[in-house]
């Protein structure tokens, strides 16, 4: 069961985040994920170095072509869901990239 | 009224499945059922995504550069994220507006949102509020083998209320409700049920003709005056038929039938029209739209375009060609079906 | 005072379904007070490196489970510190010892893996790692592999020099009885092999094994007179953050570095006094990053000098590493491995390496790393 505090605690966080720009410094492709990933596999991570020099370690999503990834290439925060919570759980949402 | 729609945002998902390729799988003639829904294909969001990420992409368009406070956060949908907590306020959380609002969850079929909208206006007209913010999102699914598969589509349309440098005006409202029962979900169960042929002449069509002539009566208008109309599209047949029915022309709907390609979004489908729409009216044309909700009602409303929409007009049709196909077994996994 | 090394044992590292985590660490403390020749109630205090035991067992209480099985009443402590579990264990045995607080002290390494799925180890593993790399979804594969792509770039390396690491070690792990896996795999085979984190496929990558180890370790003059051994020269430790994206680079680990200079600067050698190594390959690309970060090779060298295989033990170059077959192939039950280690440095230096044998070993190197790189442990021993 995932703490509903963490969740709400986090959440302000992830807020802080949301918009903001960054270019790819490194990836990989997850294809062995735990078991709270799995549905969404194989997955897409960057290691995305912010505007504001700030590192930070989320899924690209919505990259139509792996072929694309490159160092310095432009992604923008924004939201989704990816831990998949048991049915009961508050819903842990999460930063994750997306190409511009 | 000086109410009127300040700022607008969308969102639809990247990835289109085929109508021809869900056929295939069940053994349907493909071009059959096309021709018979008037649609080719619809989006799908991913298994990452729900109403509120989506909420979250088309909110934070509109609220860009938006900067009154929000007095009101509307969320209409029929696929919350949560049978029983707000969706409106974690959206409001992560848009930042503070805590001095309304937040308020709506749901009504296709028309959650449009409802919000006539209480948004509400609040704005009367002074009690600044500006406020009603979101339309789904990710609505169809029961596999059923009709509503090639239909039942993603996206996610945001508009901003307000009185300051509107770029539609709001000229009147007018809302139709009835008890019919033709589409609806009982708690607990996974998909929607519906009433087959039940859906249309006695809802749909009732509805959405009942709104319409309510609205051209009140305001002495007549299906001329209008240069564009955008109808609620749960396939791509009937707001052409109700548009005929209603003296209105094929090229005054022509740029809002975007269900051919991207499906309906439930909540988010006339809106969604209406924005595609709003890619080519200029200032002073005059929109007549209405939206539909099973169960069933419609809302009508008049808009008029002011020269603001030039500068804050958003480009849709090009950006829905930006766009990836998947096969049936990733639609699946993308709808948590399998 | 010294701390010297008297005994040594090790349990077979693989998939022992027959045993549970506790069993094998009854089996390991056995047999290394068999093969030293003691009692259990000669030694003054027991040290124990595990790190899933909270999670896999619900045991959060491992001294009192240990007490619990040998009737006794011993001071005995948990040691943690993510994969460095084993290597902290020994640190902190070499200190104990050292500050004159117990003179004879076994120190035991364990992990029991194979109980449940692989996804869970990997969920669990990932305990190692931060908050926010634990929430992107990414895996400990992934966290190396980020880093290997950032190397393989800068220095025009390609996945051929990582999987020259993973050959080696097998070739080395054929002729080690205990280790998980004792077969010979090709360079061919590692680049062909399932992909897990593109770019690191199965073969880049150690395996998921039980498995336990332990040491004696004493300051007892008697006992080394009696016994012999190896002493350890220096135990050093460091860490840095927790989380890939709070390091200063991508293609070190600053932990071993300031470890490795500490150890060095301590047992007053130089490096290319160690001809034997036991270094941190979790990953082909760790082995890479040890050989630099602990100073043996420049930066960027290690992917051509590993392809050359300059430290496999056919080649009798100047410093062979990982005789015992590394994590790779020797197997990684995560808190065992720091003992084992130092456990193969002991059996070469003692001549007891069998098939394994290096010729005219004075001093050996053992490093164990934490997580990314959060802990590292760097040891040094010589006869």
């Amino acid at each position: 069961m995932i703490s509903p505090v963490k969740v709400w605690r986090r959440q302000k966080t992830i807020r802080d985040l949301l918009g903001k720009e960054g270019s790819i410094v490194t990836w990989t492709k997850i294809f062995t994920p735990p078991p709270q990933f799995k549905h969404i596999a194989p997955y897409t991570i960057v290691f995305v170095k912010l505007e504001n020099g700030q590192n930070i370690c989320a899924q690209l999503v919505d990259c139509m072509d792996d072929s694309l990834l490159e160092v310095g290439k432009k992604v923008v925060v924004t939201l989704r869901k990816l831990r998949e919570s048991v049915s009961e759980d508050v819903i842990p949402y999460t930063i994750a990239c997306k190409c511009i | 009224m000086k109410t009127g729609i300040t700022s607008y945002g969308f969102y639809v998902p990247q990835y289109r499945i085929r109508v021809a390729d869900i056929a295939n799988v069940w053994g349907k003639n493909a071009s059959e059922i096309e021709r018979g829904l008037g649609v080719i294909e619809k989006a799908v969001s991913t298994a990452a995504e729900d109403s509120l990420t989506m909420a979250y992409e088309s909110s934070s368009i509109a609220m860009s550069g938006h900067i009154l406070p929000i007095g009101a956060l509307f969320f209409g949908t029929e696929s919350p994220v949560y049978a029983v907590n707000p969706s409106s306020t974690i959206l409001g959380e992560l848009l930042d507006i503070g805590n001095n609002y309304l937040a308020y969850d709506t749901q009504f079929a296709c028309k959650a949102a449009t409802g919000a909208l006539i209480s948004a206006i509400a609040l704005v007209e009367g002074n009690q509020i600044q500006s406020a913010l009603v979101v339309a999102s789904d990710k609505a699914t169809g029961r596999p083998h059923d009709a509503l598969e090639y239909t039942a589509a993603s996206g996610s349309v945001s508009i901003i209320v307000g009185e300051k440098k509107p770029i539609l005006s709001i000229e009147a409202w007018e809302s139709f409700s009835s008890d019919t029962p033709d589409f609806w979900r009982r708690e607990g169960i996974k998909y929607p049920s519906h009433g087959g042929r039940f859906t249309g002449k006695p809802s749909y069509f009732k509805h959405i003709i009942g709104a319409v002539k309510a609205i051209l009566s009140k305001t002495k208008s007549k299906p001329e005056d209008f240069s564009y109309a955008v109808f609620h599209m749960p396939n791509g047949k009937f707001p052409i038929q109700v548009a005929a029915q209603l003296g209105f022309s094929s090229e005054q709907i022509q740029r809002s039938l975007i269900v051919s390609e991207l499906g309906n979004s439930y909540t988010a489908s006339a809106l969604m029209g209406l924005v595609a729409t709003l890619e080519y009216v200029k200032p002073g044309e005059k929109i007549l739209f209405a939206s539909y909700g099973s169960g069933a009602g419609s809302d009508a409303f008049i808009f008029t375009a002011t020269p603001e929409l030039e500068k804050k007009r958003l480009l849709f049709s090009k950006k829905i060609q930006d766009k990836k196909y998947i096969d049936y077994p990733t639609y699946l996994k993308y709808m948590r079906i399998i | 005072m010294k701390s010297q090394i008297i005994g040594y044992h090790t349990t077979q590292f693989g998939e022992l379904w027959e045993k549970s985590l506790f069993d094998l660490v009854e089996e390991t403390i056995v047999g290394v007070l068999k093969n030293t020749n003691l009692e259990i109630g000669q030694v003054d205090a027991l040290f124990f490196g595990n790190m899933l035991g909270g999670i896999l067992e619900n045991n959060l209480h491992a001294g009192a489970k240990i007490a619990d099985i040998f009737g006794i009443n011993t001071p005995i402590y948990r040691v943690e510190g993510a994969c460095a579990s084993g290597g902290l264990a020994i640190n902190l045995v070499h200190e104990y010892v050292q500050s004159g607080k117990g003179k004879t002290v076994l120190v035991v390494g364990a992990e029991k893996m194979t109980d449940v799925q692989p996804e869970f180890i990997t969920q669990g593993l990932m305990s190692a790692a931060s908050g926010e790399e634990q929430e992107s979804g990414i895996t400990f594969p992934g966290l190396y592999a980020l880093m290997a792509r950032v190397y393989l770039d800068k220095f025009k390396y390609d996945r051929k020099n990582l999987a020259a690491v993973a050959v080696k070690n097998h070739a080395h792990g054929l002729l080690n009885p205990t280790a998980h896996f004792r077969k010979v795999i090709t360079i061919e085979q590692a680049l062909k092999s399932s992909t897990i984190a593109a770019p690191l496929g199965l073969l880049d990558c150690s395996p998921v094994s039980d498995g336990a180890a332990s040491l004696i370790i004493t300051s007892d003059p008697a006992l080394i007179k009696k016994k012999g051994g190896v002493q350890i020269l220096s135990s050093h430790v460091a860490t840095d953050s927790i989380s890939l994206l709070q390091r200063d680079s991508l293609i070190e680990i600053k932990a071993t570095q300031i470890a490795a200079e500490k150890a060095f600067s301590e047992a007053q050698i130089k490096r290319s006094d160690i001809s034997l190594a036991e270094v941190h390959d979790c990953f082909t690309i760790a082995e890479l990053f040890a050989m630099e970060d602990i100073g043996f090779w420049k930066k960027g060298e290690a992917g051509k000098r590993a392809l050359n295989y300059e430290t496999l033990k056919d080649n009798n170059g100047p410093l062979i590493v990982n005789t015992s077959g590394g994590l790779k192939a020797s197997g990684h039950p995560v808190g065992a491995t720091g003992i084992k280690q130092v456990g193969e440095l002991y059996l070469q230096l003692i001549g007891k390496a069998e098939k394994r044998q290096i010729k005219n070993i004075k001093y050996g190197l053992a490093h164990n790393v934490g997580g990314s790189g959060g802990t590292a442990v760097v040891t040094i021993v010589g006869i």
